[in-house]
Formats: C-alpha cells, structure tokens, sequence
C-alpha cells in the first residue's frame, strides 16, 4: 500500500502498471508475489526502463544454483512426496513467470500499450496457476519453500533484451515446452489416481496455449512473415527450439497456438534438449 | 490511413470459448450463420462509401441491411486470415484472430482517443478503441459480470456458477430456482451469446437425459451459470464506451426480446417512457459496468443488459445488470443509425 501527499493510503487500483509490477518484483513474502494485479491500472507514469537483475524473495525461496534444485522425473508422480516435489518445482515456474512479466511492464515502457495490457493479463493468470499449484502442494502436506528453488528462467535474463526477444524466450520458448510437459504430467497425475492434480495441469494448458498464442501474435506483428527465422534470431544458447518443446511434441497444441508449419517443422526437427544442454 | 475494414464477427463468444475452455465448440449451423451474417451487415452504419465488411458467412444480398446495399461496400466472407489487411479495422468484438489482422503501430495518443469518445463524433472512436484481446477475453466471461452483480446485489437470487451436477443439485435443493416462474432455471455456458448454448429447464428434479446433456455441456465450458428463469416485464440495455480517460455513458435505451430472451430489436428513446421509471439505476449499473471493465485493462464499446421482473410474489423487480457484452452492440448501433436519421435520441428502433 502506497501513502499520497495527504497521508492517505492509495488503493491498488490506483497504482501504475509499473510500480504494481516493481512490488511483486521486490515483494519478499509469498502474499506480495500474488497480490492482486489489476491488468486496467494506470499505465501512467512509465517512467524509464527499469531493469531489475534479480528478484527479492522470502528466505527460504530464494534461488540457488540448479543442482539443488533437481526434480523427480514424470515417473516420479506415482510416488506422493516426489508429486509434490515436481508440483513445488511447477509452482516456482509459475512464480519466475509472475516476477518476470513483471519485470518486463518495467523494462519495456515503450512497448504498445495493448502490448502491455497483455502482458499484465497473463501476469494474474501466471499467479493463479501458482496458487492452484500451492493448494495441490498443500493436499499433499507441503508448502512452497520446502525444498530449494532455482532460477530455471531468471538465470536466461541477459537475452530479454527487448519485447521481441522476451515474446521469444518466455513465451516461444519456455511456455510453449510446457504445451508439452504439461499435457506429460496431467496424463501422468490422472494414471496415478489424482485427478484434481492433472485438473489443475489441464488448466494450466489451456491457459498456455494462449499465452504462447500471446507472444507469437506480437512477435509476428514485429517481425513479419518469416517468424521461425526472427525467432532464431532471437534466442541463443542454451536456449531455442530444442528447449521449446519436450521429449514427446504434442503438434496441435501448437497448431491451437497458432503457429504456421514453419515454426512447427522447425520445433519438430529440433532434438529437445535438458536444461543442462543433454538430449532429453 | 488506407482503406477500412469492418469486422462482422457476431459469432466472436465461439472463438473466445475454443481460447478459454476444454470445448468442443464446434462453428454455427449454416441456417444460424445465415441470420448472423445478416444481423452483421448492420455494422454498415460505421461505415463509408467503399469500406470493406467481413461477415463470418455469406449472406444474399437481399439479406444485408438497406445502409450496407446503400454505402456499396465490399463484402467479405470466408477465413478471416485469407481478408487482405487493412489500415484500420472496427470489430464487432476484439478477438485474438482480430488482433492478428491490426496494422501494426495502430496506437493512438490517448488524449485523443478520449476527446474522440467523449466528443459528437464517437462513432469514429469505435475505430480506435479496442482491447487487448486477452483483456476481452477475460472480460466477455460471465464470471466476470457475475461477479460484479455478486459484490454490488445485483444478482438474481439463487444465481450460482456449478462445475458438476452435485453442486447443481445442491444449490436447486436449496432453493436456487425458487424465484423463477413455476420454479424455472436456466444454465447458460459462460461464453455464449444470442440464446445459444444455454439449456432450460422446470424441475428441481433432473432426469437421466438432462443430466447427460448438462455434463456434456459442463464438459465443453467447465462452468455453468445457475440463475431461475424468473418472469421478465421490460428490457433494458445502456451502452458506452471506455476509453482512455474513463468512461462515456448512453442513455438507456429498451430491448425488444423474443420469449426466449434472444435479440429482436433495440428502441433508443431517450425522453423515456413510463416502464423506464427506473432508467437512472440503469444508468448507473452501466457506469459501474465500465469502471469494472476499464479497471480490467477494458478499452473499447460495451452494453450491459437489464431487465424489470416479476417475482412470485407478483412484485416487480429491477434486475440492473444481468450481462455485460464487451463488444460492439446493437444499441450503439441502433444510436447512430437514429443520428443519421437526424433523431438523436429518438424515438429510433433498430429492428433486425
């Protein structure tokens, strides 16, 4: 909550885009990364772009290097503690994507603003998968923080360089693996007996079939017909097409995205690789 | 500024529901295409001479309204993706396929959208105004207007959003349906327009068939909206638009609807009548409406919808806002067809 010049306390609604984003950026309790955010806030003032390098975080979310991170394989759903350790490991996704949507209404505030707007619509979807992703945790006894967390997408920060570059990396290429591994863990928590757990995958899903639907619309918009070479041209390594899908490439979630077979073929001949760089 | 092209899409709740839920949503049947495609060529009023109109089915020409024969506009149909682009296009609701066909850096400054919306030109607002389709989509929900009506009192009593049958069946068991005529409710999917996808029923008790039916529905949308079918009197309708500086209101005007509550005309008749004595309240539904959708990230057209009923008591009620459309509507539409007819105001009615 924000004080005015008279001392009163400005409501939510009443904060910008930007400093609602700067405060899930630098909230370090759980409730700050998921308070409300109102996609319709002001989006005066911009200001100058921010570029925040890490996020504040509670203490026992706070990122550590990947080996201390390491999540059970999809076989490991069958067992109730590695499920929840997978479903914690999806929740800490969620909340990377929740602070880097953020961090992106900062830094890009010269974006368009229906740019924006989008951005900040998926920045609360981002939270409610999240929070769906906690109470599953919680049914199984756990909470977030109860095992490190890493940071799987934070650590790629050096390539948003600009909307195109973060529609490629977050959308086209994290979001659209999970077009993949999603769909993977909700067969795999149904074949388990848990069927509210793959209930709340299936939404997942859904929802990322638009928000890559989001980002390939805008980087189409940016960079014209031949999308599968900007987005090329767009990601380095370790990341691009072989971190854009998972082992098993599921084509009509793509084609419900609305990526041409250009995009298509070329993820589909791309060998999917582990974030460490090893085949999958 | 290039050519202009007008976007008919009527059927733009389907396309929303296949972005938001499991579906299938399979398209319209020729025969309801047909009607919409006819009922689209109303846009021509945004038009002029030489415009292109998208119609997402082919209508025969003696089927278009008088103004879209009259201003000779080019008439599209087929795939939306296959329509050349245009410098400016005006949509009857914003979706994602819509968002694909905008030119890109379409962005106006925004003291000029809103001294447009606010001025006695709005109609060329409407080519400036539209939203994020994220935005629209999560706006168009009745979710969304369900829990606006819930937080202000405007909801029906018993209305309910119900994922299985048990949770339908414990809310009828608990009178949901008690203020409808002869205990009378309706489930409507939470994306659907003009009476489609909604299914209506008169005993608490449901049996085998109807309870396959509303699963399979469940199954496509997830969710259902529970209200009782409860005895309307008077419609009502007030149209504005949000736009960057805050939101423009009409003044209500009246809905003619069939018995089944689908669309048959729109009266602008600003002076009022008798049954609009509770016209203000109106009003003020629909300016909470676009506050709720402008506070969403909304820009753009919207209408709420709002009914007098009579309750089983034989007491008539005033339902402010029972939807709200965040899209181009035929109240808007009906208002600058009746300034084209020199009646600003009215009395004016849009038939379709």
């Amino acid at each position: 909550m924000t004080r005015a010049a008279d001392g009163s306390e400005a409501r939510p609604r009443d904060r910008s885009l930007g400093e609602l984003a700067l405060a899930i950026v630098e909230a370090d309790t759980l409730a700050g990364k998921l308070a409300p955010f109102p996609a319709g806030a002001p989006d005066q003032p911009r200001g100058a772009a921010r570029l925040v390098t890490a996020p504040a975080r509670p203490h026992e979310l706070r990122v550590q290097p990947a080996r201390a991170g390491r999540v059970p394989p999809v076989s490991g759903m069958h067992d109730r503690e590695q499920r929840a350790r997978i479903l914690h490991a999806l929740a800490n996704h969620e909340l990377q994507a929740v602070e880097l949507f953020a961090w992106a209404l900062l830094a890009f505030p010269d974006a368009p603003i229906r740019f924006r707007r989008g951005l900040a619509v998926i920045l609360g979807e981002e939270q409610r998968h999240m929070q769906l992703y906690m109470d599953r945790l919680a049914a199984l006894g756990h909470r977030m923080g109860d095992w490190p967390v890493t940071g799987h997408f934070w650590n790629h920060l050096g390539q948003f360089s600009s909307p195109v570059h973060f529609v490629c990396v977050m959308g086209l290429t994290f979001e659209n693996a999970n077009l993949d591994f999603a769909q993977e863990y909700a067969v795999a928590a149904r074949a388990v007996g848990d069927p509210d757990t793959a209930a709340v995958l299936e939404a997942v899903h859904r929802d990322e079939i638009r928000h890559v639907r989001f980002a390939w619309r805008w980087l189409r918009r940016w960079r014209g017909e031949s999308a599968w070479q900007a987005y090329l041209d767009s990601v380095a390594p370790p990341l691009g097409p072989g971190r854009a899908r998972g082992r098993e490439m599921c084509v009509d979630s793509r084609r419900a995205a609305g990526l041409d077979d250009e995009f298509i073929d070329g993820l589909l001949a791309a060998a999917p690789t582990r974030p460490s760089g090893a085949p999958r | 500024m290039g050519d202009r092209l007008l976007i008919g899409n009527l059927d733009a709740e389907i396309e929303i529901a296949r972005a938001l839920t499991p579906g299938p949503h399979p398209g319209l049947s020729s025969a309801a295409a047909r009607l919409v495609g006819a009922a689209a060529s109303h846009m021509a009023l945004l038009a002029r001479p030489g415009d292109r109109l998208w119609l997402p089915a082919p209508a025969p020409p003696e089927e278009l309204c008088a103004v879209a024969r009259d201003r000779a506009l080019v008439v599209a149909t087929g795939p939306l993706a296959e329509v050349a682009p245009a410098g400016q296009i005006c949509a009857w609701a914003e979706t994602e396929s819509v968002a694909r066909h905008r030119p890109a850096n379409a962005d106006a400054d925004d003291g000029k959208l809103s001294a447009l919306a606010l001025g006695s030109d709005w109609r060329a607002a409407l080519w400036h105004l539209w939203p994020a389709p994220e935005v629209a989509q999560r706006v168009n929900h009745r979710g969304f207007a369900l829990s606006l009506a819930l937080d202000r009192g405007w909801a029906l009593p018993g209305a309910a959003v119900v994922r299985d049958v048990g949770d339908l069946e414990r809310h009828l068991a608990a009178g949901a349906a008690s203020a409808g005529v002869d205990g009378a409710w309706v489930l409507k999917a939470p994306l659907s327009a003009a009476g489609r996808e909604r299914m209506r029923y008169r005993d608490a008790e449901i049996g085998r068939g109807d309870r396959v039916r509303i699963e399979r529905l469940l199954a496509r949308f997830g969710e259902l909206l529970l209200e009782p079918w409860v005895d309307r009197v008077h419609d009502f309708a007030c149209a504005g638009l949000v736009h960057p500086g805050g939101v423009r209101m009409f003044a209500p005007h009246r809905l003619d609807n069939d018995p089944r509550g689908v669309f048959r005309a729109a009266i602008i008749d600003d002076a009022g009548t008798p049954e609009d004595a509770r016209r203000d309240e109106v009003q003020a539904a629909g300016q909470a409406a676009g506050e709720a959708l402008a506070a969403a990230g909304y820009l753009g057209p919207f209408s709420v919808d709002a009914y007098l009923w009579r309750d089983p008591t034989g007491a008539i009620r005033l339902q402010p806002m029972s939807e709200i459309n965040a899209r181009l509507s035929f109240g808007l539409l009906a208002r600058i067809a009746a300034e084209d007819a020199g009646l600003p105001g009215g009395p004016f009615e849009l038939r379709l």
